[in-house]
C-alpha cells in the first residue's frame, strides 16, 4: 500500500516555485505598493484562486494539478489610481510528486536475524513495528502482519509509503514420546 | 474716433509692424516638479501682459490659449480688467470659441476675449482700447492617462484686427507666448517579485 501526503513548501521566490502534489492552500504575495493600487492575479488552470483577488496576497488551490512544470502559473499586474498598469510579473510552478517504494520482504520466522530494508529513492526514513534503524528485525516485530513505513522528504514535501511484513511464530514441538 | 487714431498711428505703423504685444509674464501654481505635472493634478496659470502698443489703432481683442493634449480641462478663474481706453464699456469674457468678422475669418479659443458690445460675441466688435496691465487666471487639470502627453500652454494675444471686426492688419502677427512645454509625468507601477509564503 502506498500513502502520499504533501506539506506546503517553505517560503520561496525561486522560479519555478515548488509546490507539493495535491496541495490546497498556497499563499502568494507581492510587496504592497501602498494605498490606491489594485492587484490583478491570474492563475493557470487547474489551479484555482480561492481568495485575495484585488489585493497583494492570494491563496491558490493546486490540489487538482498534475505533477510537472506549469509555465506562467501565476501572474500579477498592479494598477494605480490613474489606471496605469505595471508590466506583469509571473511565476512558474513545479508540482512535485515523489513516489517512494519498498522492496517487498518476508515472510520471516520470529527467530530470523535482522534484514536490511530497501526503499527508493534512497535517503528516506523507516518506521514501524520491528524496524530498528534501516533494518527489520523479526524478533522485534509482532507475530502476524507488521506495517512498515518509508518516508521521503524532498523540496519541502513529504511523501511516504507502507508495506506489510509477515512474521510467523517459531513452531514449538512437544517432547518425543515412545508410544 | 478709431479712424482718427488710425491716421495718427500711420507713422508708427511703419516702424513697428507686428510689435504690438507688451511685456508678458506668468505664474504656475503649483510650480512643476522636474518640469512636469502628475496625472489628475490641478494647476492654476496666471498670465499678465503689461502694455499694448495699439499700432494701427489695433486694440487688444483677446488672449487665446493653446493647450497640449495632456490637459483634460481648462476653467476660467479671473478675467482681465477692462482697460477702458475708449470709454465705451465692454467686458472681458471667457469664451471657448470666437470667430472674427474681419478677413481673414479665423476662429480662436478658448481664452479671454473682449466683448465691446456685450452681446456675448467678441468677434463682431473692437477690442479693449488703451495700454494697461491685463491679467487673467485659469485652472487646468491634467488628464489621467498612462502615456506621456503634451502639457503645452501657450497664450497668444490678438488684436481686434485679427479676431474682432477691425480692418487693420497692423497687428496681424499672432505670436504665441510660451508658458509651459512639459509632458505628463507618467509613473508606471512596478510590482513583484511573487513570494510563496
Amino acid at each position: 500500500m502506498m500513502l502520499i501526503t504533501g506539506v506546503v513548501s517553505a517560503q520561496s521566490t525561486v522560479n519555478p516555485d515548488t509546490v507539493c502534489y495535491q496541495t490546497n492552500g498556497s499563499t502568494y504575495t507581492v510587496p504592497s505598493l501602498g494605498a490606491g493600487y489594485t492587484y490583478t492575479w491570474t492563475v493557470s488552470t487547474p489551479g484555482t484562486l480561492t481568495s485575495g483577488q484585488g489585493t497583494n496576497t492570494i491563496n491558490v488551490n493546486w490540489s487538482a494539478a498534475a505533477p510537472g512544470l506549469i509555465n506562467n502559473a501565476i501572474s500579477v499586474v498592479a494598477t494605480n489610481a490613474s489606471g496605469c498598469q505595471s508590466t506583469p510579473v509571473t511565476l512558474n510552478v513545479f508540482i512535485l510528486q515523489v513516489i517512494p517504494t519498498i522492496t517487498a520482504l518476508g515472510p520471516y520466522c520470529s527467530t530470523d536475524p535482522c534484514v536490511n530494508l530497501v526503499g527508493t529513492p534512497i535517503g528516506g526514513t523507516w518506521s514501524g513495528t520491528g524496524v530498528v534503524g534501516n533494518q527489520f528485525c523479526p524478533n522485534q516485530a509482532s507475530t502476524g502482519s507488521n506495517t512498515i513505513t518509508y518516508t521521503v522528504t524532498q523540496g519541502g514535501c513529504t511523501f511516504s509509503t507502507t508495506s506489510t511484513v509477515t512474521v510467523n511464530a517459531q513452531p514449538v514441538l512437544s517432547p518425543i514420546q515412545h508410544n | 474716433m478709431k479712424f482718427i487714431l488710425l491716421i495718427l498711428f500711420c507713422f508708427k505703423l511703419i516702424l513697428s509692424v507686428g510689435q504690438c504685444n507688451g511685456v508678458q509674464s506668468f505664474t504656475l501654481t503649483p510650480a512643476p516638479v522636474g518640469g512636469t505635472y502628475l496625472p489628475g493634478q490641478t494647476v492654476t496659470m496666471c498670465y499678465t501682459m503689461n502694455g499694448y502698443t495699439q499700432a494701427g489703432t489695433n486694440w487688444i481683442e483677446g488672449f487665446d490659449l493653446t493647450l497640449g493634449g495632456g490637459w483634460a480641462s481648462v476653467a476660467p478663474q479671473t478675467a482681465p480688467t477692462n482697460c477702458g481706453g475708449n470709454a465705451t464699456g465692454g467686458q472681458w469674457v471667457w469664451k471657448t470659441s470666437v470667430t472674427s468678422t474681419t478677413t481673414p475669418i479665423v476662429t480662436v479659443g478658448p481664452g479671454y476675449f473682449f466683448d465691446l458690445t456685450v452681446d456675448s460675441n467678441p468677434g463682431n466688435d473692437f477690442g479693449d482700447a488703451g495700454s494697461c496691465v491685463w491679467t487673467f487666471c485659469v485652472t487646468l487639470t491634467v488628464t489621467n492617462v498612462c502615456t506621456p502627453q503634451s502639457l503645452l500652454i501657450q497664450v497668444t494675444p490678438g488684436s481686434d484686427g485679427m479676431w474682432g471686426s477691425y480692418t487693420s492688419t497692423t497687428c496681424d502677427i499672432a505670436t504665441p507666448f510660451n508658458v509651459f512645454n512639459g509632458t505628463i509625468n507618467i509613473t508606471l507601477p512596478i510590482v513583484g517579485p511573487i513570494t510563496h509564503n
